[in-house]
């Protein structure tokens, strides 16, 4: 009748009763009580579980983090989909990533540089359609000077639509005071360099720009927040409205660092790049050029693929742990419970139900410890997301986008974990099981296990069964 | 026991070896720490600098200048624009609250707190101009010009720089304005050069007949405007003055892009018969002023120039390339000589350090009509007085100072290789006037030399 059950249950189209699935809640209410029954048998394979499924989920946490801080911080800062640089950039090498930062025009050739920028201004008039937004950047070098003390940065101009889009994509994480958008000559600097040059909001500072003209330029700004740093490097920037930074820069208007183009399909990245590319060269200038992300990022797209290989053979690595951990345990479980499974069979309980009950039991503690690892993981998302993994300095730092890795809690990464720990929780047991199950009763009950052929038992109980039952 | 014995050899060599290596280290170690460091030579020297070494050889030398901004070009420009007052073109406190504000490292600072100091005096000689004041207004228009023609100095790190040009025109017009107010005899003229003209202010004495005329031109970079205290005092002592501005100087640079021409003669003989036209000028007495580099071209010009009776150098200046050279080092020359197109990248890494030099390399590529340094030190080479000093046949004055950092040495050169009648007036810091053309001492320079003149020309 269990078997008839279970076997209508696997067929999908037919319509389970509670009459019909309560024989279900045998098998559970047994595989549960057998979970409570042995807690050192439990313990034992909970832990091999919920180290297993920890492990899984905060290996996918880490390599979501690294990938969003590689790609995603050089596609939100440095290059969107698309990115216009001046021809200088030409000169350095693809696999250097940093080489979009030395994007620089040259004054000497205005007029070349006006007539490209305005090529430049009319296909971004013509694409508009697939455009999702634009953004006309301004950076340079400069020296911040407190009068004690002086660093090397970064300069970032951004008006208020840039200015959101880079908080809304997390490049700039406010932590204190305000963003410098509402007052003139008002900047935002990193925490890392508030303290290390010991500035207080309010304080007023000189920055000295190197201008495209040559000079040097110098201006007093007042230090009015401070926002979150991920890394050394990444804490010499420093932000001010657009205007302050043509004024510091004695630059042109309609003078850029970069453009950055987002597209609303990415994917068409490379052929825009392209076509925009050849655009700009009808101009008689060819002072602009136009890289996609997956051109001028090849250094990143390099890195990231590399990490996320490393990471696919890390977490396989782990599966394969989880394998072996998960059926050895069981194996020595179930060798253990030889006897009780042999009473099982005695009384009647044939093969596969003996099997689901195994199953069951398994799964039931996957579940619980799946339940509790997520909770952990959740706890340690959170913690080293404000926090922070160090990495350390130097070119590891460099190649992660920041000396510290944030890993990044994505609910799909959820239902993978499961999926797998489920399959596992499945698989695992099936030799060790099968090989019980297919015992003879009487060396069950005297726990003596013989060395049996699974598939031959199968086979038998298969076809031998039936012919035996026909020739009845 | 051998093999005992073998083992003992294998295990007491490292052991030899490690103390061998213990005492070498600890020999360089200890060489390390007793030896000296050489401090590394800087690649071009500030003026300053070179003076500050010489101080400790030479006790006349002793430094004891004042510094207004932290940048010895600066600092420099800033005594400059301080002379000014001699002749009513600056107000002390305009000039140090202005170089309070400045930052030291940055052309455009200064350019901007000059700029700012100039529009704001500008604006009060309007507002005087406007209720009727005209000798305030001349007076603040006169200031105001200074201030201007002292912002625009720093931006020839970048000579097509609009902004050069008007402002130095801006600083010109309003010292004509100022004149005119001030009612001062000056009339602005445009002297005939080549295919173009030449700027220039002529200021008449008040004579009844002819009278004699003093010819002014600057050197590598200051405004003709900022002689107005020698033409002032030459036309209350009865001479005619002509301020003039040469190729390489003034508008002549800015506008047309003319530069420095080694046989300024060409320059000089132009102005010589564009003065000649003039009815009040006494052609028998011309006399040819060239003050700081301008020494040495008025020492040029006066070995071809034979209508000129005194020729006054302040300082003079035998070999512009020589000035030029002492301050790079001997393996920037010698990059020169054998590799300029490393010289000239070496020279763009060189111009980043500081403002000063920066302008100085910039600066003199742009008046020496050069596109690289290296081209800049091949055009300078032409300015060589060496083999012209005997053919001077007029009286000359040669002005020099005990403090001179600009081709030190150089004056007192071309005073002993001169042939003709000569004079050599030597500055000392009992006359607080040690510095180079008298910066700051106005009052004994034009004395002395004015007495001189008298004194020379009857």
């Amino acid at each position: 009748m269990v078997t008839e059950i279970f076997l209508m249950m696997c067929a999908q189209d037919h319509a389970i009763t509670f009459e019909e699935v309560y024989p279900m809640f045998v098998y559970c209410k047994i595989a549960y009580r057998n979970v409570l029954e042995n807690r050192k048998r439990t313990r034992l394979i909970g832990i091999t579980l919920l180290l297993s499924c920890l492990l899984l989920l905060f290996s996918f946490t880490l390599g979501n983090g690294i990938e969003e801080q590689i790609l995603g911080q050089y596609r939100n800062f440095l290059s969107g989909d698309i990115s216009v640089v001046w021809e200088n950039v030409k000169e350095y090498d693809v696999s250097d990533p940093s080489r979009l930062h030395f994007s620089e025009f040259d004054l000497k050739k205005d007029l070349e540089n006006k007539e490209a920028i305005t090529i430049l201004d009319s296909w971004l008039e013509e694409r508009e359609p697939d455009i999702l937004e634009v953004y006309k950047a301004l950076r340079g070098n400069g020296v911040l000077d407190t009068g004690r003390y002086a660093s090397y940065s970064i300069i970032v101009g951004l008006d208020d639509r840039e200015a959101d889009f880079y908080v809304s994509r997390g490049v700039l994480n406010l932590l204190q005071g305000s963003l410098p958008f509402r007052s003139k000559y008002g900047i935002c600097i990193s925490d890392v360099a508030a303290k290390e040059n010991h500035i207080q909001l309010g304080d007023w500072v000189v920055l000295d720009s190197n201008t495209a003209s040559g000079y040097v330029n110098s201006l007093e700004y007042q230090v009015v927040g401070f926002y979150k740093s991920n890394s050394d490097f990444d804490s010499i920037y420093v932000y001010m409205t657009d205007t302050d930074f043509l004024e510091l820069y004695d630059q042109p208007e309609e003078y850029f660092h970069s453009v950055r183009i987002y597209l609303k399909n990415p994917e068409m990245a490379d052929a825009l790049a392209v076509d925009l590319a050849q655009f700009l060269q009808t101009g008689n200038s060819g002072v602009l050029r136009a890289e996609s992300i997956n051109e001028s990022g090849e250094f990143y797209l390099m890195i990231s693929g590399f990490l996320k290989s490393l990471f696919t053979l890390f977490v396989v690595f782990i599966l394969s742990i989880i394998a072996v951990g998960i059926r050895s345990v069981v194996r020595m479980n179930l060798f253990e419970r030889m006897k009780e499974f042999g009473t099982l069979r005695a009384i009647g309980f044939n093969r596969v139900q003996s099997f689901f009950i195994i199953f069951l039991e398994i799964f039931i503690l996957a579940m619980i410890f799946f339940v509790l690892a997520l909770g952990i993981s959740c706890i340690l998302v959170y913690f080293f997301s404000q926090t922070g993994i160090p990495v350390g300095a130097g070119a590891f730092a460099y190649i992660l986008g920041g000396e510290r890795i944030y890993p990044k809690f994505i609910p799909s990464d959820t239902l993978t974990a499961l999926l797998i720990i489920t399959c596992f929780s499945l698989l695992a047991p099936v030799k060790p099981a099968l090989v019980l199950l297919y015992q003879n009763i009487t060396n069950m009950l005297s726990q003596n296990q013989k060395r049996i052929s699974v598939i031959g038992g199968i086979l038998h109980s298969l076809f031998g069964a039936r012919q035996k039952k026909l020739s009845t | 026991m051998s093999r005992k014995k073998n083992n003992m050899t294998k295990s007491s060599f490292p052991g030899w070896i490690a103390c061998l290596i213990l005492m070498i280290a600890t020999a360089g170690a200890t060489l390390l720490l007793t030896t000296e460091k050489p401090e590394p030579e800087p690649a071009v020297q500030s003026p300053i600098a070179m003076q500050t070494e010489e101080n400790d050889k030479d006790e006349k030398k002793e430094g004891d200048s004042y510094v207004f901004v932290d940048n010895w070009f600066m600092d420099t420009r800033v005594k400059f624009v301080l002379d000014g007052i001699w002749h009513r073109m600056g107000n002390v406190n305009e000039i140090l609250d202005t170089a309070k504000r400045i930052r030291h490292t940055s052309e455009l600072s200064w350019f901007r707190e000059w700029s700012k100091t100039a529009e704001r005096i500008e604006s009060i000689g309007d507002e005087c101009l406007a209720k009727g004041h005209e000798i305030s207004a001349g007076e603040a228009y006169l200031r105001a010009s200074n201030y201007y023609l002292a912002a625009e100095v720093m931006l020839h790190t970048n000579p097509v720089d609009e902004r050069i040009v008007k402002t130095y025109k801006t600083g010109a017009d309003l010292f004509m304005k100022g004149l005119e107010l001030l009612s001062v005899p000056v009339t602005k003229v445009e002297i005939p050069y080549e295919d173009t003209t030449l700027n220039g202010y002529f200021f008449r004495a008040e004579t009844s007949g002819k009278a004699p005329v003093l010819l002014v031109h600057q050197g590598f970079d200051a405004p003709i405007e900022s002689t107005k205290h020698i033409a002032e005092e030459a036309i209350r002592r009865g001479y005619h003055c002509l301020l003039f501005e040469g190729p390489g100087q003034g508008l002549a640079i800015r506008e047309q892009n003319l530069p420095f021409r080694p046989d300024w003669e060409n320059v000089v003989s132009p102005v010589v018969d564009y003065i000649l036209t003039l009815p009040q000028v006494d052609e028998e007495n011309i006399m040819l002023m060239g003050i700081s580099m301008g020494g040495g071209f008025a020492a040029r010009a006066a070995a071809f120039e034979p209508r000129l009776k005194l020729c006054i150098l302040n300082p003079g200046y035998v070999n512009v390339y020589d000035i030029i050279s002492d301050y790079l080092t001997p393996s920037l020359m010698n990059l020169y000589e054998e590799d300029p197109e490393e010289l000239n990248k070496k020279m763009e890494e060189i111009a980043d350090y500081e403002a000063g030099i920066r302008w100085g390399i910039y600066h003199g590529m742009w008046v020496f009509g050069g596109k690289t340094p290296a081209e800049f030190l091949d055009n300078v080479k032409k300015f060589d007085n060496t083999p012209i000093l005997d053919q001077i046949k007029c009286k000359v004055l040669v002005m020099d100072g005990v403090s001179e950092v600009w081709g030190e040495g150089q004056a007192k050169q071309l005073y002993d290789a001169l042939t003709c009648e000569k004079h050599y007036m030597l500055f000392t810091k009992e006359d607080s006037a040690s510095e180079h053309c008298q910066v700051g001492a106005g009052a004994i320079a034009t004395q002395r030399m004015f007495d001189w003149m008298d004194e020379n020309l009857q």
